[in-house]
């Protein structure tokens, strides 16, 4: 899987490794809790450069670099902030120096082989982020060196997001919200996002690769279905439970991280689905690129070349590959017949239908996005619907023996993709008040159990 | 106050969960901390911590027990090349490359080419593995590699160049019997006497020796294997080491190992004291050495010679050809690196080469060794 591939997945699930789990979070927690409240965002950043340290040794200069430019150029913009022309040219400083950055490391990892350095994407676009709402007065500048720092480098978030707005983290800086609540909520979105990405994403990453090397003489119609399939349940476990990783650590520490994957595959549209999939980057991309180009202008021929920037963008997201691109403009392309053509047979439509019809696109889209080159996406699709080919079968030893071997793994990821858990875990808060936070400390319990026994 | 107690048993208990996993075997900060230039030169910190908590995790090994029936229960059936069975644990031998085959079947070929040249006929068996021979421990649907028709396919190439002789057939036949080890890659001793029944027939013309001629000595009822240290899966029935003792005719041996560590020797072909000092399977001839000569002091009537090549699968099948020969020459290829300066193919009657198919399979093993003999 190039785009797992490309992040070595060592690096990207270090957070939920049970060294992770067992020593440094205890430590990092304590150390929080030690420290009286105005020196924990210090605290915060200086962990979060260490732990980049360890994991990351070779990028960390990279990323003191990026991040002390971006913050020169909010010092410089708040010392000139009467010369427009110097805070225009202090933004434009950022974008292209952070473009450049992505740019570059992108096009070694695909060109030289060089592994991604874990977080670049993360930490250039919250500085971009970050300089470009200080220059629009969105939030005010930001002269503390260690809370700028925080934003960019939070170490829980940049594995695989999510993206925030400076002013809704700045304000949560100030006061991070300490509870016992907050903390067994932290633990049991933490503990159940490592399970998704480790045990249930990683495993399914090692499936993928299993049906990928297949050689040619074992391919068979089931294994090119099963390998999209696989694809699309992956990279929505390992991204969406590092996400919620993340999003635990933040309560754990007193930050609230905004939501990044919300059961995707149960979209009603492919405009819903980027409402769902990867919601801090395509709301980044949207308000950074889209609505700059006039996306709202409501004619179609205007609409159409925004849509398939955003769409491009958030293919790139993966990586710089046309594969990545192409993708995103096929999925362009149904928003804007979605918008544009069939928008009121789809609103009209039951849920069920629209959610088919979406599951449908993004499925046949991964076929794009889960192989190398166009060339095997071409060969992928054929063989997807090679039913009556008489040099093809329809299944064979292979692929059994991998459905076999891991029925309930991908029986399990194929339902805990849909909403049903959400659903209990509603029904027990409504039902069950006061007892729903010792339910998820019971529920934390068992992901634990789950998370060390199949690590080990 | 109240929230200051809180706080501090908070911390306290933070602090806790790593101490115990990082403390309960003398410290890990002094033996695998690096310095700050390691640190920052390479991943040397977040490795090695990984690496020592995975290591020393607090009850790992029922942990993995748990981990492994968790994963039998979501279907895997398969763990480090290893098929998990309901109560037997089977190696998953894989085919081997094209080139590798050629190499060994050519390396062989020219062998027996050589042997015949100066008067001596070869021998030749492969012996398949229990992944080939032990079905209803291989998963469904499972790629196994096709022993017989690899089996079949090397003595289509080597025939006429020497005698092939089929153990797969009598393995297979029997498989209902304890063929294999359940926790232990190898061949049992009841293997073992349908290999010698096969071998004895073809080179010694012994029709269907009995289990009469021999007396039954269970060693131990309680014997777990290599493949059961490697494997999370515990649910396994431990193994029997049988010994078959010819009683029909009291005979003595003296069997003598040869390698690089120096020279051995026991009167026996059981070393049972091997049990008592934890090497179980050498209770069969003493183990497996570079070079063993098994010297019998009242042979049958005739008084031949055996040059043996083979693996570990000969501890199997060799107490029982023992019993037919004046000396067996057992010769491991695959034990060190020793040149066999004192070993002419002349100095014996029948030369014999016995490989399982997995040794027959690894890379460079038999053409890189075997050719050490030719034109000696």
């Amino acid at each position: 899987m190039q785009i797992i591939n490309q992040l070595s997945l060592d690096t990207v699930l270090f957070p939920a490794s049970l060294s992770f789990v067992y020593v440094i979070l205890p430590l990092l927690l304590a150390l929080h809790h030690i420290f009286p409240a105005r020196l924990r965002v210090g605290v915060l950043a200086v962990t979060s450069l260490l732990l980049y340290l360890m994991i990351q040794p070779d990028g960390l200069i990279l990323m003191v670099v990026s991040v002390a430019l971006d913050y020169i150029a909010v010092r410089l913009m708040n010392r000139h902030d009467d010369r427009q022309d110097i805070k225009r040219l202090c933004v434009i400083f950022s974008v292209v120096k952070n473009l450049v950055i992505i740019a570059v490391t992108g096009f070694l990892v695909q060109t030289r082989g060089v592994p991604l350095m874990l977080g670049t994407l993360i930490y250039t676009l919250s500085g971009m982020d970050a300089v470009i709402q200080m220059y629009k007065k969105e939030c005010p500048y930001e002269l503390d060196a260690i809370k700028f720092t925080l934003y960019c480098c939070f170490f829980p978030r940049l594995s695989a997001g999510p993206l925030y707005s400076y002013k809704d983290f700045d304000a949560q800086m100030i006061n991070p919200s300490l509870s016992s609540t907050n903390l067994v909520y932290g633990v049991t979105a933490f503990l159940l996002g490592a399970v998704k990405a480790l045990i249930i994403g990683a495993q399914l990453s090692d499936l993928y690769l299993q049906i990928l090397d297949f050689p040619a003489e074992s391919a068979s119609v089931l294994s090119a279905w099963m390998l999209v399939i696989i694809f699309a349940l992956a990279i929505f476990y390992i991204m969406s439970g590092l996400s919620e990783m993340a999003q635990g650590i933040g309560l754990m520490v007193g930050f609230k991280l905004p939501q990044n994957f919300y059961f995707p595959y149960q979209s009603r549209s492919v405009a819903d689905f980027f409402e769902r999939f990867n919601i801090t980057a395509a709301a980044f991309i949207r308000k950074n690129v889209y609505k700059n180009l006039a996306g709202k202008a409501g004619k179609a021929y205007q609409d159409l070349p925004n849509l398939i920037v955003f769409g491009m963008l958030m293919g790139l997201w993966f990586g710089l590959r046309v594969n990545h691109m192409v993708w995103g403009l096929y999925l362009a392309l149904f928003m804007f017949m979605e918008k544009y053509l069939y928008n009121r047979i789809l609103v009209q439509l039951p849920t069920l239908m629209c959610r088919f019809y979406t599951l449908c696109v993004v499925l046949s889209s991964f076929t794009i996005l889960s192989v190398n080159s166009l060339a095997q996406s071409v060969a992928s699709v054929r063989l997807m619907f090679s039913f009556f080919s008489d040099s093809v079968p329809l299944y064979n030893n292979q692929i059994m023996y991998i459905m076999s071997s891991n029925w309930l793994l991908l029986l399990s990821s194929c339902v805990l993709a849909t909403n049903l858990g959400n659903v209990i875990s509603h029904w027990v808060r409504k039902t069950l008040p006061r007892t729903y936070t010792a339910l998820n400390a019971a529920v934390s319990v068992v992901l634990l159990v789950l998370l060390t026994t199949l690590s080990l | 106050m109240q929230k200051n107690k809180r706080r501090v048993i908070l911390i306290a208990l933070l602090l806790a969960i790593p101490a115990v996993i990082l403390f309960p075997r003398g410290g890990f900060l002094s033996e695998h901390l690096p310095s700050a230039s390691q640190a920052i030169a390479s991943r040397y910190v977040a490795e090695n911590l990984q690496v020592y908590v995975a290591t020393n995790f607090p009850f790992k090994s029922k942990l993995q027990e748990i981990g492994m029936d968790l994963r039998i229960a979501g279907g895997k059936r398969e763990h480090n090349g290893t098929f998990i069975g309901e109560d037997v644990l089977v190696k998953n031998v894989q085919a081997p490359a094209p080139e590798i085959e050629e190499a060994n079947t050519k390396a062989v070929s020219d062998f027996a080419e050589y042997a015949r040249s100066i008067g001596r006929q070869v021998y030749f068996t492969l012996i398949p593995t229990a992944s080939a021979i032990t079905n209803t421990a291989v998963p469904s649907f499972a790629d196994v590699f096709n022993q017989r028709l690899f089996i079949e396919n090397v003595y289509g190439e080597l025939a006429g160049k020497l005698v092939a002789i089929d153990t797969y057939l009598p393995l297979y036949t029997n498989r209902d019997q304890y063929m294999f080890y359940r926790t232990e890659n190898n061949v049992t001793a009841y293997g073992g006497y349908h290999i010698y029944s096969a071998l004895s027939k073809r080179m010694l013309g012994v029709d269907n020796p009995s289990y009469n001629a021999f007396d039954i000595d269970y060693v131990r009822d309680d014997y777990y294997g290599d493949l059961y240290a490697g494997s999370p899966d515990k649910d396994i029935r431990p193994d029997v080491l049988i010994l078959f003792k010819y009683s029909r005719n009291p005979r003595e041996y003296i069997v003598t190992h040869r390698d690089y560590t120096g020279v051995k020797t026991y009167h026996t072909l059981f070393p049972r004291h091997m049990v008592d000092i934890g090497r179980d399977m050498d209770v069969y001839l003493g183990g497996l050495s570079a070079q063993t000569d098994i010297i019998s002091s009242s042979p049958n009537n005739r008084k031949l010679r055996l040059l043996l090549f083979g693996d570990k699968t000969a501890l199997s099948y060799l107490p029982f050809l023992a019993n037919h020969y004046q000396q067996i020459t057992f010769l491991d290829l695959f034990h060190g690196d020793m040149a066999f300066e004192n070993i002419y193919l002349e100095d014996y009657d029948q030369i014999l080469m016995a490989y399982s198919v997995e040794s027959y399979v690894a890379a460079g093993s038999v053409p890189s060794r075997v050719s050490i003999f030719n034109d000696r």
